[in-house]
C-alpha cells in the first residue's frame, strides 16, 4: 500500500506568507533496489513495514539544508593571506541536512534521517582565481575541490559554496537507502562568506629591455605590497629593504677609471666597487648602507622606490626586494613586468610556472652578463671569433668589447664579430704637452688595408690612460670573461740606425709594449716629395711586423706593403696581398 | 762577387762589380789589428762613455747630425759595436719612450745615422759594409737596399763625396779624407797603419813612414815617389808610388792589400773600398 499525507497550508506561521508553495505531497517508497530496478515494491503480508513520511523542511526550517562558510587551509587566521597565484586547500566546512519523518514508528532515532549534501558550487566573487584539485600531473581546475589558486590581482577575495542535498538516508531498519526529503530550493544553498587577503609584493622592471649599462645611468625600482588593507581592515604596510648584487669590475670600462684621491667617493670605480650602487641620496623614507649595496625602508610602507647608479658600461647584477608586513608575511618581491595588464615575468621548469625574484640589471635572459639588448649579443661571454688572419679572434672576448672602452676619450663599444680589433698607439701626438697644441701624429699607415679594425689613440689626455702604461694593455680593467690581455701597438718616431731600414718593430703583438719606431726625417730625406705617401707605407710595413707578419720576398708577390725591405724608388704599394702567395691579410695574428 | 786579377782591377773603374784584389805577395797572413779599435768589448766603457752616446742619441733626435758625429766618432773608435738601452726617462727626457718602451743603440748604428743625417753618404756606405762584416763576415752586398739609398741621396753629385774605407770591420776615419787617383784609392799610410795595428814612425814632412810591429810582416817603409818598399823580411813592389796630400803621404790601398795577403773590395759607384786583411799572422815556418 501507498500512504500518503496532506499538508495543510496554515500552519502556525513559522515562515512568512506569501510566498507558500501549494501542500506538497511526497509519496515514500523504498529506495528502488537496484537488481529490480523500474518494478515496484510488493507490499509483505502481515503488518506492512514502516513507511517515511518525510516531513517538508520548509515549514521546519530548524531541519533544513544548511550551507557553511569555506574553510581556508588550517582555519587559522594566518591561512587567510594567500599570495597572488599560490595555492590554499580549501573545503566547504561543515553543511548539513537532517530530515524529519512525520509518520510513527519511523526507524530512523527521533525520525531524523542525517542526508549528505554535495558542494555544487565554489565562488570567489569574480576575483578569477581558480578552485580545483591537484593530481599528479599538477593542478586541475575542475573536478574534486580541493584547493584554490589565488587570482593574480590582488585584493580581497570572497570564497563562497553552494550546496545541496543527498536526499537518501540508510534506513536502520533495513540498511536499505531510502529516499528523504528534497530540501528547497532545488539548486542547493549558498554558504556565508570566507573572507581573504590575496596579496603580492613585487617589483618593478626598473632596468627594461631597453636599458643598457652606462656610466652613471640611473635606474629606479618600486617595491610595492597589495592590497592596501586586509580582510580585517588592517594596513599591509612593512618594511621594506632592497639589497643589490654587482659584478665588481675595475674601472668603468676596459681602460678607464674614476677614483677620488685622497678621500674615496661612493661613485668610484676602483677594482673593489661594486658596479651597481644605491646612490646616498634616496627618498627621504630610504636609508642607504655606507657601502651602497642595501637600502630599506625607515618606516613600514606600502611603497618604496629606490635609485641605482651604474658604475660600469660591463656592469650586471640584480636587486632583491624583502618585506615583512605588520601581519608578519616575510617575502621576496616578485619581478612585475607591467601593471597594466598586470605582467609578471615567469618561467617554466617542467612544465610548472615560476616567478623571479628579482630584477636583473641589465635585462639579460641568457646569462652571459651582456645586455640582451646588444645587437651581438648572441654568444658566450668568452667568445673571441671574429674571422680574419691566421688565429681567429683580436684577444678582446665578446663581454669585453661589449663593456667598451674609450678611444681619444669616448665611449664606444667594439664589433665581435666584424673585423679584429687593432689599437695604435700614436705616441708623437700622445705626448704632445698639456695644453699645447697637440703635435702632429704618425698614425696607423695602410695598417687597416690588412682588414682589420684599426683604433688609433692620440688625444694627449688619453696618455697612459686608456692604455696601461709598461704594458701597454689595453683591457687592462679586466675581470669577467678575460682571455687575453692584448696590447696596443705604440709608433713612435725615432731615428732608426739600421742602414736601408726607415723603420724598426722588435716587439709584436701580443707581448707587452709592442713598438713600430718610425724614422720620419730619414724618411723625409730618403723619399723627400713622396714621403707621406712612403709613411704610410711603411708605417704601415712596421705595423704588419707588430701583427706578426714577416717580409716576403723571392717568388711571392712584390705588390704588398710587406714586400721585403723597399728601398727608395721601389714602387709603393698600401695594400696587404690578399690571397696566397703568401696572402699576408690571412697570416696575421693578433695573439698567439 | 768575383775575385779579379790585379790587371783587371786596375783597368776598370766602372764595372759592374766589386773589384776584389787577392793578393799573396810575400805570402805572410798579417796581423790587421792590433788593438787600436776594440771589438766593441765593454771593457774600457765608463759611465761617461755612456753618458756621451745619451748625449749622441739626443743630438740625433733634435736632428743635430754634425754634434751627434762628433760625439760618437771617438766612442766608435773606442767600442764601435757597444750597444745600450735607452728608457725614459732613465735615460733620455721624459716622454722621449713611453713606460716601458727601451730602445738598443749601438755606436756604429748611431754613427751611420748621424752620417747619414750630415749627408756624410760615403761614409755611412764604409759603416754599413764593415757592419756587415762584423755580423755576417763579409763585405756588403752593392745591391742592397743600404747601398741603393746612398747611390739615391747622391745622385749625380757622388763625385762630390769622398771616397770611404773599411778595414774588416771597422770604417776608418782619415784625414785627409782617401782620394781617388789613376783610378785607385789613396790612403794616408801612417793612419791606415795605425788602423792596422802597426807602430808608426815618421818625420814632420812625412815623406816616410816607417810601419812595425812584432808580428810578421814586422817592417815596412814607404816613401814619397818609390815604389819599392822596404820591408821585413823581404822587399816589396808597390803598384803606385805613394805620394804627398795635404802633408800625408797617401798609399794606394790595395797595394796594402797585396801586401797583407787580403782582399781589397771595390764599389766603384759610391765610392769605397773594403779591405779585408786575415786578422791571424800565419807562423814563420809556414811564410
Amino acid at each position: 500500500m501507498v500512504g500518503w499525507l496532506v499538508l495543510s497550508a496554515d500552519g502556525p506561521g513559522l515562515w512568512p506568507q506569501p510566498p507558500v508553495d501549494p501542500p506538497r505531497v511526497i509519496y515514500t517508497r523504498p529506495a528502488p533496489c537496484e537488481d529490480e530496478e523500474g518494478q515496484e515494491a510488493q507490499a509483505p503480508d502481515g503488518p506492512g513495514p514502516h513507511e517515511h513520511v518525510w516531513v517538508d523542511d520548509q515549514y521546519f526550517p530548524w531541519f533544513d539544508m544548511q550551507a557553511a562558510c569555506v574553510n581556508v587551509g588550517d582555519g587559522s587566521e594566518a591561512a587567510r593571506y594567500v599570495r597572488c597565484g599560490d595555492y590554499v586547500e580549501v573545503s566547504p566546512g561543515s553543511p548539513l541536512d537532517w530530515d524529519i519523518c512525520g509518520n510513527e514508528g519511523c526507524s530512523f532515532p527521533g525520525g531524523l534521517a542525517d542526508n549528505a549534501v554535495s558542494v555544487e558550487q565554489w565562488d570567489d566573487g569574480g576575483a578569477e582565481g581558480q578552485f580545483g584539485h591537484f593530481e599528479p600531473t599538477g593542478f586541475v581546475a575542475d573536478g574534486y575541490i580541493t584547493h584554490y589558486k589565488a587570482p593574480m590581482q590582488p585584493g580581497l577575495v570572497s570564497l563562497q559554496n553552494r550546496v545541496d542535498d543527498i536526499h537518501y538516508a540508510e534506513d536502520p531498519a533495513t540498511g536499505q537507502p531510502v529516499q528523504t526529503f528534497d530540501d528547497f530550493p532545488p539548486d542547493g544553498v549558498w554558504g556565508s562568506v570566507t573572507t581573504i587577503t590575496v596579496w603580492d609584493f613585487t617589483i618593478s622592471n626598473g632596468a627594461p629591455e631597453w636599458w643598457r649599462p652606462e656610466l652613471d645611468l640611473g635606474a629606479y625600482f618600486t617595491a610595492k605590497i597589495e592590497p592596501a588593507t586586509d580582510h580585517n581592515g588592517q594596513s599591509m604596510a612593512g618594511y621594506i629593504n632592497f639589497s643589490l648584487g654587482a659584478s665588481s669590475e675595475p674601472g668603468y670600462c676596459l681602460n678607464r677609471t674614476r677614483v677620488s684621491q685622497p678621500d674615496p667617493q661612493w661613485n668610484d670605480t676602483g677594482p673593489d666597487d661594486a658596479d651597481l650602487k644605491f646612490p646616498p641620496d634616496q627618498d627621504p623614507n630610504i636609508q642607504v648602507s655606507a657601502d651602497c649595496s642595501w637600502a630599506a625602508t625607515a618606516e613600514p610602507a606600502l611603497e618604496a622606490s629606490v635609485t641605482v647608479r651604474c658604475l660600469d658600461y660591463g656592469a650586471y647584477g640584480s636587486i632583491i626586494a624583502e618585506a615583512q608586513t605588520l601581519q608578519g608575511i616575510m617575502a621576496s618581491a616578485r619581478l612585475l613586468l607591467d601593471d597594466d595588464p598586470r605582467t609578471y615575468y615567469t618561467y617554466q621548469v617542467n612544465g610548472e610556472t615560476y616567478f623571479r625574484y628579482y630584477a636583473p640589471i641589465p635585462w639579460d635572459e641568457d646569462g652571459n652578463c651582456i645586455w640582451d639588448g646588444w645587437q651581438w649579443n648572441a654568444g658566450n661571454a668568452l667568445d673571441d671569433e671574429e674571422p680574419g688572419g691566421a688565429l681567429p679572434g683580436d684577444g678582446f672576448s665578446r663581454y669585453e668589447e661589449y663593456r667598451g672602452l674609450t678611444v681619444n676619450l669616448g665611449w664606444t663599444w667594439l664589433d665581435p664579430d666584424a673585423d679584429q680589433d687593432v689599437f695604435i698607439l700614436d705616441w708623437e701626438a700622445l705626448k704632445s704637452p698639456p695644453g699645447g697644441p697637440p703635435l702632429p701624429g704618425i698614425g696607423a699607415g695602410d695598417l687597416p688595408s690588412l682588414g682589420v679594425a684599426v683604433h688609433v689613440i692620440h688625444y694627449p689626455e688619453a696618455k697612459n690612460i686608456e692604455y696601461e702604461p709598461g704594458t701597454a694593455y689595453i683591457n687592462y680593467n679586466c675581470d669577467t670573461a678575460h682571455c687575453n690581455s692584448q696590447p696596443g701597438v705604440y709608433v713612435i718616431d725615432q731615428v732608426i740606425q739600421h742602414a736601408g731600414q726607415c723603420g724598426q718593430t722588435d716587439v709584436k703583438l701580443d707581448r707587452p709594449n709592442p713598438t713600430s719606431f718610425i724614422d720620419i726625417a730619414k724618411i723625409n730625406a730618403l723619399y723627400q716629395q713622396a714621403a707621406p705617401e712612403a709613411t704610410q707605407m711603411l708605417v704601415g710595413h712596421e705595423l704588419g711586423h707588430a701583427c706578426n707578419l714577416a717580409h716576403h720576398g723571392g717568388a711571392t708577390t712584390r705588390a704588398c706593403v710587406m714586400w721585403d725591405v723597399p728601398a727608395v724608388g721601389d714602387p709603393l704599394h698600401h695594400t696587404y696581398c690578399n690571397a696566397g702567395n703568401p696572402g699576408c691579410r690571412a697570416l696575421y695574428m693578433l695573439h698567439e | 762577387m768575383q775575385p779579379l786579377s790585379r790587371k783587371a782591377a786596375h783597368g776598370r773603374r766602372s764595372v759592374e762589380c766589386a773589384l776584389i784584389a787577392t793578393v799573396t805577395l810575400l805570402a805572410p797572413l798579417w796581423s790587421a789589428f792590433g788593438g787600436q779599435a776594440a771589438e766593441g768589448t765593454t771593457e774600457h766603457w765608463t759611465d761617461a762613455d755612456r753618458q756621451q752616446m745619451v748625449g749622441a742619441h739626443l743630438a740625433l733626435m733634435h736632428q743635430q747630425y754634425k754634434e751627434a758625429v762628433a760625439l760618437l766618432i771617438p766612442l766608435y773608435k773606442k767600442a764601435p759595436y757597444h750597444t745600450e738601452r735607452f728608457a725614459s726617462p732613465r735615460d733620455l727626457p721624459a716622454d722621449t719612450l713611453p713606460p716601458g718602451v727601451e730602445i738598443e743603440s749601438r755606436v756604429s748604428g748611431m754613427l751611420w745615422r748621424a752620417m747619414f743625417g750630415d749627408h756624410q753618404y760615403t761614409k755611412c756606405v764604409a759603416l754599413h759594409s764593415a757592419y756587415r762584416f762584423h755580423t755576417e763576415g763579409e763585405p756588403l752586398n752593392r745591391t742592397a737596399p743600404g747601398v741603393r739609398d746612398m747611390l739615391l741621396m747622391m745622385g749625380r753629385r757622388v763625385s762630390d763625396y769622398p771616397p770611404t774605407l773599411a778595414l774588416n770591420h771597422l770604417w776608418v776615419d782619415f784625414s785627409p779624407d782617401p782620394l781617388l787617383r789613376d783610378e785607385m784609392l789613396f790612403v794616408p799610410a801612417a793612419q791606415l797603419g795605425r788602423a792596422l795595428g802597426f807602430e808608426t814612425v815618421t818625420e814632420n814632412s812625412e815623406r816616410i813612414v816607417q810601419l812595425s810591429r812584432t808580428d810578421w810582416p814586422a817592417e815596412f817603409v814607404f816613401e814619397e815617389g818609390q815604389r819599392g818598399v822596404g820591408a821585413r823580411p823581404a822587399r816589396a813592389q808597390l803598384e803606385k808610388p805613394p805620394f804627398r796630400q795635404e802633408g800625408r803621404l797617401m798609399l794606394a790601398a790595395t797595394d796594402v792589400a797585396k801586401l797583407l795577403g787580403g782582399e781589397a773590395h771595390w764599389y766603384p759607384e759610391v765610392p769605397f773600398m773594403h779591405l779585408i786583411i786575415p786578422k791571424v799572422p800565419a807562423k814563420r815556418a809556414e811564410q
